[in-house]
C-alpha cells in the first residue's frame, strides 16, 4: 500500500481544504478576543482543532470507511462546539438534535459504502468513483438514495432542515465556521461521487428538484425572519439548495464555486452580526408605475447584453434545454436587478449609463471568476451538461414570478386580502420556527456558566 | 377556586355568551388594573437608546432588604453575591473585618423586631406539570419578536397597525398547532374585539378571584420581564416617529392570558394554583452572617476609604488652595469615566476641570444632517420640546456637494446590495459573485485593521473636510429652535448648577463624551447617559455656541454673571474608548489664541496617554481595583512595565472585541461639591462628580436641582449595574457570544428567548465567573450645610425615601462644622 492509495488529493479536495483553511484562520483569530474570558475558550480551540483535523483528513482520505469515520468525527466535534456549554439546556438540545441528523447522514453513508463494497469489492474511493457508473440498476438506486439522504441532511435541506434552524444557540464564531464549512459537506459528497449521479438522468433531475425546492421555500422563510441570525440561517438553507440544484444541472464547477463563495459571504455576515444597519442617506426616487415599468424593461435589455459578456467570459454556453441555461437565467435576473436598482435610485442624468456600466462590469468580473474555478476543477471533475425537461424550467416560474413582483411591491403579502395575509404569513413563518426544546423558554433557563 | 379541565371547558362555553349580554366591562377599571400591575417591571429602551436604569424601580417603595426578598420570589433572581464570595472578600481585605463585626452586632440587636412581608406566592405553579407555561412563554417570545420587529424582516407580520391583540387573534387561528381542534378555533374566533373586554373575559375563564387579579397580572408580567419592560417603554413613547406601530401592556396581557387558556386545553396538564402567602422573615441560620450584612460591610468599607480621602483634604491645605486655571476650564460629564481623564489632565496642565450633567442643561433633541429623525439628547426624565438641527458650517459649504456625492454613491452600493440580497432570484448569484470581496473584507478586518489605527489621522482629515454646525436659533426653518430668552435661561442655569459664575478662564470647554466601538449592538450603553444614550459632543457644541453669542452674554451679565470678553467657549468630545479629546470648531478661535489652543491640545494628548495607561491597569492588575487610592497609582509597585497604546486604541476598531471599555462599571459614589476635596486621588473611575459651590447657592435651589435630577439618575444607573452584576441572567443580557439581534431594537439569546435587557456579561465581568468590581449601592456625598440638605429632603419625600429605604447612602460634608456627617 503506497501513500497514493491512502490519500486522494485532487483539485476538488484542494479547493475545499483551502476554503476551510481560510475561514478557520479567520475564526481562530476572531475568537481570540471574542471568547476572551469565556470558561470554555480553551475547550473551544481544542474542539475546533479536532474538527479541522477531521475535516481535512476526511477531505483527503481515499478509503471510504476512513472517510465516513472522519466525516462523522468532524460533525461530532461541530455538535460539541454548537453546545459550547452543557449548562444551557436549549443549547444542549440543539447540539443533540444536530448530532441526530448527522448520525442519520452517517448511517446513510455507511449504507452507501456497504453497497459499493458489496458490488464493487473495494473501499478505495478512487476505484469506487471510477466504477460507480457500472452499478446494476437497483443497487445504483439504493446507493443514490443513500448518498442523497446523507447530502441533504448535511446541507440542511428540506425535510432535514430542522437542525440548522435550531443552531443559533451556538457561539457566533461556531456559526461562521459551520455555515462556511461542514454545511457544505453535502455538495462535496455529491461532486465527489458524481459518477453515480450522472449515470442516470433521473438522478440528476431528482437532485435538481430537491435543491430548488429548498432554495425557494427557504428564501420565503428568510423574508419573515426577525432576527439577524435566523435570516442568515434561512439564507444558508436556500443557498445550499441552489448549490445542490447546480449539481443537479451537472454544473459541478459552478456548484463548488458557489459553495466556496457563499462560505465567505456567510462567514462574514455571522462575524459581523453585531453591526447595526448603515443609515440610508439617499431616499428612493419616487417613480410612477409606467416609469418603473420602463426602467424595468430597460434593465432587462441591459441584462441581455450583460449576459452575453458573462457567457463569453465564463465559457458557459446558452442553449435552450441545455442544463446550463437554467444557471444563465439566474445570472440574467441578477444582472437585471443590478441595472434596475441603479436606475431607480440615482438622481442623475447619467443614471442609465451608470446602470449599463455597473451591470456590464459585474458580469465581466463574475464571468471570469467562474471560468477560473471551472478551469481549475475540470482537471479532475468534468461538468455534465445534459438535455433538461420542460419541468425543470417550470421550477423557475415561482422564482421569476416572485422576483418580478417584489420589484414592484417588496412586501408581497401586503398586496393580498387581509385574511390571506394572515394565512400565508402563518404558513411561511410557523414552518420556519425552531421547536420549543431548543428555545430558551423562561428567562432563567438561560445559563452562561458551567457548573464546576 | 380550583379549576379543573371540565370547569374550563364549561367556562369556555358559557362565559363568552354571558359576556355578550353583560357589556358592563369597565374599560377604565381594566386599564387601571394593568397600569397598577405594570410597576413590577421598569421600562427598557431599544438598543440605540440604551441607558442604564434600575430594573427593580417598581420595588423602590419597599425597604431595600424587603425589596430584594420580593424580587427573589418574583423573578427567581439573586440580589446578593454568594456567601463564599463575600468570605473571600473578607479574606482579601476588601471587606473591613471591623466594620463587618460591628454591623453583625447591630443586626443581631435589630433581629428581635423582625419584619414580615406577606405576598401571594407565585401561583403559576403550572410549571410543575411542565408544558403549559413553557408553551405560553415560547409562543410569547416568538410572537413578540415578530410583532415588534420593524426593520429586519422583509415580509413583516401583517396588519400591525390594528394592534398587538388583533394580529394575534387573527394569526393564531392559522397556527398549524391548532388545526385539529375545531372547538378551540371557534372559541378563538369568537373572542371580543376589544382587548380590555378580552382580558377581563380571560381572567373570568381562568377563574381568577377579584382580589387576586392584580397579583395574577403582575405574575404574568414577571414571567418574561424583558418583553414586558420593552413594551412598557414603547407604551410610554406612544406615537413616537421612530416606530410605525404602537403596542401596550394591556394587549400584551390579553394575549398572554388567552394563550394560557389555549395551552391549558391543549396539554390538559393543569395543576391547581396554590393559594398561600409566603411570610418572609429575616431569619438566618444560627451563627451565619446574612449576605446582606456582608454586602453592607463591603459598601461601608469603600465609603470609609472615600471619606478618609475627603477628610484629609478637608482639613489639609488642598481645599483652600486656589486652582490654577490659566490654560483653560474644562467641563466634563459627571459620568464616572470623567474622573480618570480629569485627574490626568490636571496632572499635566494648568486646567481646571468641573463636572456637570453631560447634556449641559439643554433639554433638546438633535437632528443630524443625514438622519431622518431627531434623537433626544437629554436625560430621559425630560421630554424635550426644542430641537437643534445640524447644518453645514458656512465655511465648508463649497465642499458639501462632493461630500454628498460620495455619500450617495456609497448609499447606492448598499441599496444594490440589499436589493440583490433580499429577492428570491438574485441572492444566489450575488453571494457567489461577491464572495471574494467578503473574504477580502474578513481578512482585512481580522488581520489588518490595526492599519486603520495607524492611519487614523489621515482618515480623519479627509473625513472632516465638511464641518457641521449646531443651529440653535429659533427661525422659520427651525420652528423648534430656542429663543434668546430660552438660550439665556438654559445656559445660565447650567453655569449656576456647577457653580461656574465667576473667574472664567480664557477658554471654557464643554466636553461631552461618547464611545467608539465596532460590531457592538450595545454601543449606546457606553455613550452618554445624560444624553439618553447618545454622544454628548453635539450638546457641548450647542451650549458653547449659545454662550459665545454676545447678546446671551449681555443678558447673563444683567443677571450677575460677568463673562469676560476675552473668554471663548468651545465644544469638545471625549472618546471614552480611546481617551482622545476632539475640540470642535477651533477655526473660530482668534489666530492670536491659536498657539495656546495648540498647547492645550498637546497637553490633552499627554493626558489621554496617562489615562489610557491608568485604565489599562484595570485589565492587567487585579490588585489595583481593590481599593481607592489616596494618591496616584504606582505602576512599578504593581509590576507593570509597558502598556501597548495601539492595542487599547485598536479596541475601538476591532470587530471581535467584546470588552472595548468598561463603561460605568464599578460606580460606588456620587460626589456633589468642590473638586479640591478629591483632587489627586486615583478613584479608579468609580465616582460620579458634579461640581457644586455651596457658597454661591445661598437658597439651595441649585442643590435641590442636582439632587432631584442628576442624583436620581445616578441612582438609576447604579441600580442597573448592581442588579445586572448580581444576576446577569435575570437582569442582564448574558454573554455576547450567543447574542442574536432582533429587529434593530433588542437582543435575544440564541434561537428564541425573552428579550435581553440590562448590561451584558462582558460589560461587567472580566470572565464568566469574575466580576470586575463587586457591585455596591451608591453613596452620595454632598458638600453643603447639613441644614440645607435636610430642608431639601424634607421638601422632597421621594428623595428622602431613597435614603430611608436604604437604596442610597448619604453623607454630608458640612463646611460649617467642617466634618463629614453620615446620615445613613
Amino acid at each position: 500500500m503506497n501513500l497514493g492509495s491512502l490519500f486522494l488529493i485532487d483539485t476538488l479536495a484542494i479547493t475545499i481544504s483551502a476554503l476551510v483553511a481560510v475561514v478557520a484562520l479567520i475564526v481562530m483569530q476572531y475568537a481570540k478576543n471574542y471568547l476572551h474570558g469565556d470558561q470554555k475558550q480553551g475547550a473551544f480551540y481544542v474542539k475546533l482543532s479536532a474538527l479541522l483535523a477531521s475535516t481535512w483528513l476526511m477531505l483527503l482520505s481515499n478509503n471510504i470507511l476512513v472517510f465516513i469515520a472522519f466525516f462523522f468525527l468532524a460533525n461530532y466535534f461541530l455538535s460539541l462546539l454548537m453546545i459550547h456549554k452543557q449548562a444551557w439546556g436549549a443549547a444542549k438540545e440543539a447540539g443533540g438534535m444536530a448530532l441526530g441528523y448527522f448520525s442519520l447522514g452517517a448511517v446513510a453513508l455507511l449504507s452507501f459504502a456497504g453497497i459499493c463494497y458489496y458490488s464493487l469489492g473495494t473501499l478505495s474511493i478512487t476505484e469506487i468513483v471510477q466504477n460507480l457508473g457500472a452499478l446494476p440498476k437497483n443497487l445504483s438506486i439504493l446507493a443514490f438514495v443513500s448518498l442523497l439522504v446523507a447530502a441533504l441532511a448535511q446541507c440542511s435541506q428540506i425535510p432535514f432542515h430542522k437542525w440548522l434552524l435550531s443552531s443559533m444557540n451556538s457561539p457566533t464564531p461556531v456559526s461562521a465556521l459551520m455555515h462556511a464549512g461542514l454545511v457544505n459537506g453535502g455538495g462535496f459528497l455529491l461532486v465527489r461521487f458524481h459518477t453515480l449521479i450522472t449515470s442516470e438522468p433521473s438522478f440528476m433531475v431528482t437532485i435538481f428538484f430537491a435543491g430548488i425546492i429548498s432554495a425557494f421555500i427557504a428564501s420565503l422563510w428568510s423574508f419573515t425572519q426577525n432576527t439577524v441570525k435566523a435570516k442568515l440561517v434561512c439564507s444558508t438553507i436556500s443557498q445550499m439548495g441552489f448549490m445542490i440544484a447546480q449539481i443537479g444541472l451537472g454544473l459541478f464547477g459552478a456548484a463548488i464555486s458557489h459553495l466556496c463563495m457563499h462560505g465567505f459571504f456567510k462567514a462574514f455576515h455571522f462575524l459581523a452580526a453585531g453591526s447595526t444597519l448603515t443609515k440610508e442617506y439617499v431616499k428612493k426616487v419616487p417613480l410612477s408605475l409606467p416609469s418603473k415599468l420602463f426602467r424595468f424593461a430597460f434593465s432587462l435589455a441591459v441584462a441581455y447584453f450583460a449576459l452575453q459578456i458573462f457567457i463569453s467570459q465564463s465559457h458557459i454556453a446558452f442553449e435552450w434545454f441545455s442544463s446550463s441555461s437554467i444557471l444563465l437565467l439566474f445570472v440574467f435576473m441578477s444582472l437585471a436587478q443590478v441595472a434596475y436598482t441603479v436606475s431607480q435610485h440615482l438622481r442623475s442624468s447619467f443614471v442609465f449609463a451608470i446602470a449599463i456600466f455597473t451591470s456590464f462590469t459585474v458580469s465581466f468580473l463574475y464571468g471570469n471568476m467562474i471560468h477560473l474555478f471551472e478551469l481549475f476543477l475540470q482537471q479532475d471533475t468534468q461538468d455534465y451538461i445534459y438535455h433538461i425537461t420542460i419541468w425543470q424550467y417550470f421550477a423557475l416560474v415561482p422564482f421569476v414570478g416572485v422576483w418580478f413582483a417584489m420589484n414592484f411591491k417588496q412586501n408581497l403579502l401586503e398586496a393580498l386580502p387581509e385574511g390571506l395575509q394572515f394565512k400565508l404569513y402563518s404558513m411561511i413563518h410557523s414552518s420556519s420556527l425552531s421547536p420549543l426544546k431548543v428555545n430558551t423558554v423562561n428567562r432563567f433557563d438561560y445559563n452562561y456558566k458551567e457548573a464546576k | 377556586m380550583e379549576i379543573t379541565l371540565e370547569k374550563l371547558d364549561k367556562a369556555l362555553k358559557t362565559e363568552r355568551r354571558k359576556f355578550k349580554s353583560d357589556s358592563s366591562v369597565n374599560k377604565s377599571v381594566v386599564k387601571a388594573l394593568v397600569a397598577n400591575a405594570s410597576s413590577i417591571v421598569n421600562t427598557a429602551p431599544p438598543l440605540k437608546n440604551f441607558i442604564a436604569d434600575n430594573p427593580t424601580k417598581g420595588f423602590e417603595d419597599h425597604d431595600f432588604l424587603e425589596a430584594t426578598k420580593l424580587i427573589e420570589k418574583y423573578f427567581k433572581a439573586k440580589c446578593f453575591q454568594d456567601r463564599e464570595q463575600y468570605q473571600k472578600l473578607v479574606a482579601d481585605g476588601e471587606i473591613d473585618p471591623e466594620i463587618l463585626r460591628s454591623l453583625t452586632e447591630k443586626y443581631k440587636k435589630e433581629k428581635s423586631n423582625t419584619a414580615e412581608i406577606k405576598i401571594l406566592a407565585p401561583n403559576l405553579n403550572l410549571r410543575s406539570s411542565g408544558d403549559t407555561l413553557d408553551q405560553v412563554n415560547n409562543y410569547t417570545n416568538q410572537f413578540c419578536a415578530g410583532f415588534l420587529d420593524e426593520t429586519e424582516s422583509v415580509w413583516g407580520m401583517p396588519q400591525r397597525e390594528k394592534g398587538f391583540y388583533y394580529v394575534w387573534k387573527n394569526l393564531i387561528v392559522h397556527d398549524p398547532k391548532f388545526t385539529g381542534d375545531s372547538k378551540l378555533k371557534s372559541w378563538l374566533g369568537s373572542l371580543p374585539a376589544s382587548p380590555e373586554e378580552s382580558l377581563s373575559l380571560a381572567l373570568t375563564v381562568l377563574g381568577v378571584a377579584e382580589d387576586d387579579k392584580l397579583e395574577y397580572l403582575r405574575l404574568s408580567l414577571s414571567s418574561l420581564p424583558g418583553w414586558a419592560s420593552y413594551i412598557k417603554w414603547r407604551e410610554a413613547h406612544e406615537h413616537w416617529d421612530h416606530f410605525k406601530y404602537d403596542v401596550n401592556l394591556l394587549e400584551y396581557l390579553a394575549v398572554r392570558l388567552h394563550l394560557e387558556i389555549v395551552f391549558l386545553k391543549m396539554f390538559k396538564s393543569y395543576v391547581p394554583r396554590k393559594e398561600e402567602s409566603v411570610t418572609i422573615t429575616r431569619q438566618e441560620k444560627e451563627g451565619e452572617i446574612p449576605v446582606h450584612v456582608y454586602q453592607e460591610a463591603l459598601e461601608r468599607t469603600y465609603q470609609k476609604q472615600l471619606t478618609d480621602i475627603i477628610e484629609t483634604n478637608l482639613i489639609g491645605e488642598a481645599n483652600s488652595q486656589a486652582v490654577d486655571k490659566s490654560l483653560a476650564q474644562m467641563i466634563f460629564c459627571m459620568d464616572v469615566r470623567s474622573e480618570g481623564i480629569r485627574r490626568s489632565i490636571e496632572s499635566v496642565s494648568t486646567v481646571e476641570t468641573l463636572g456637570a450633567a453631560g447634556f449641559f442643561g439643554l433639554p433638546v433633541s438633535y437632528k443630524k444632517y443625514d438622519e431622518e429623525f431627531a434623537e433626544d439628547t437629554c436625560p430621559v426624565l425630560i421630554k424635550p420640546v426644542h430641537k437643534i438641527e445640524e447644518m453645514v458650517h458656512p465655511k465648508t459649504l463649497d465642499k458639501f456637494a462632493d461630500f454628498q456625492f460620495t455619500k450617495s454613491l456609497n448609499d447606492l452600493l448598499i441599496k444594490t446590495y440589499k436589493s440583490l440580497k433580499t429577492n428570491v432570484g438574485t441572492s444566489f448569484i450575488f453571494a457567489e459573485a461577491a464572495g471574494i470581496l467578503y473574504m477580502a473584507m474578513m481578512l482585512s478586518k481580522t488581520f489588518f485593521s490595526k492599519m486603520k489605527v495607524l492611519f487614523k489621522d489621515n482618515n480623519k482629515k479627509s473625513k472632516d473636510k465638511v464641518y457641521f454646525d449646531a443651529n440653535v436659533d429659533l427661525s422659520a426653518s427651525n420652528p423648534s429652535g430656542l429663543t434668546l430668552k430660552e438660550q439665556v435661561f438654559f445656559s445660565e442655569t447650567a453655569l449656576r448648577l456647577m457653580g461656574l459664575t465667576k473667574n472664567f478662564s480664557e477658554f471654557v470647554i464643554f466636553t461631552g463624551h461618547g464611545s467608539t466601538t465596532e460590531n457592538n449592538p450595545y454601543a449606546a450603553a457606553l455613550d452618554c447617559g445624560a444624553c439618553a444614550g447618545q454622544h454628548g459632543g453635539d450638546n457641548a457644541k450647542a451650549v458653547a455656541k449659545i454662550l459665545n453669542n454676545p447678546e446671551v452674554r449681555k443678558e447673563i451679565a444683567n443677571n450677575g454673571i460677568h463673562i469676560p470678553e476675552n473668554t471663548v467657549f468651545l465644544g469638545a468630545e471625549h472618546d471614552t474608548t480611546t481617551d482622545e479629546i476632539e475640540i470642535y470648531d477651533i477655526d473660530i478661535v482668534d489666530p492670536e489664541k491659536r498657539q495656546r489652543i495648540d498647547m492645550l491640545k498637546s497637553k490633552l494628548g499627554i493626558a489621554a496617554t496617562i489615562n489610557r495607561e491608568s485604565r489599562e491597569l484595570t485589565n492587567v492588575s487585579a490588585k489595583v481595583n481593590k481599593k481607592l487610592h489616596t494618591g496616584s497609582v504606582n505602576t512599578e509597585e504593581l509590576g507593570i512595565d509597558e502598556i501597548d497604546h495601539d492595542k487599547i486604541i485598536f479596541k475601538s476598531q476591532d470587530w471581535s472585541e467584546t470588552r472595548p471599555e468598561w463603561g460605568l462599571t464599578g460606580n460606588i459614589a456620587f460626589f456633589i461639591g468642590a473638586r479640591g476635596l478629591l483632587k489627586g486621588s486615583d478613584l479608579r473611575n468609580r465616582v460620579f462628580m458634579h461640581s457644586y459651590d455651596w457658597e454661591g447657592d445661598t437658597e439651595g435651589s441649585a442643590l435641590e436641582t442636582i439632587m432631584s435630577a442628576p442624583m436620581v439618575v445616578t441612582q438609576c444607573i447604579n441600580g442597573q449595574y448592581y442588579f445586572s452584576s448580581m444576576d446577569n441572567v435575570n437582569f442582564g443580557s448574558g454573554s455576547k457570544i450567543t447574542h442574536n439581534v432582533v429587529g434593530d431594537f433588542g437582543v435575544i439569546q440564541g434561537n428564541s428567548s425573552d428579550l435581553q435587557t440590562g448590561l451584558t456579561l462582558q460589560s461587567i465581568f472580566k470572565d464568566d465567573e469574575t466580576l470586575l468590581y463587586n457591585p455596591q449601592r451608591l453613596c452620595v456625598y454632598i458638600q453643603a450645610p447639613l441644614s440645607r440638605v435636610e430642608d431639601i429632603l424634607d421638601r422632597n419625600a421621594n428623595l428622602k425615601n431613597l435614603f430611608t429605604r436604604n437604596w442610597l447612602y448619604l453623607k454630608v460634608i458640612c463646611p460649617i462644622e467642617n466634618k463629614i456627617i453620615t446620615i445613613n
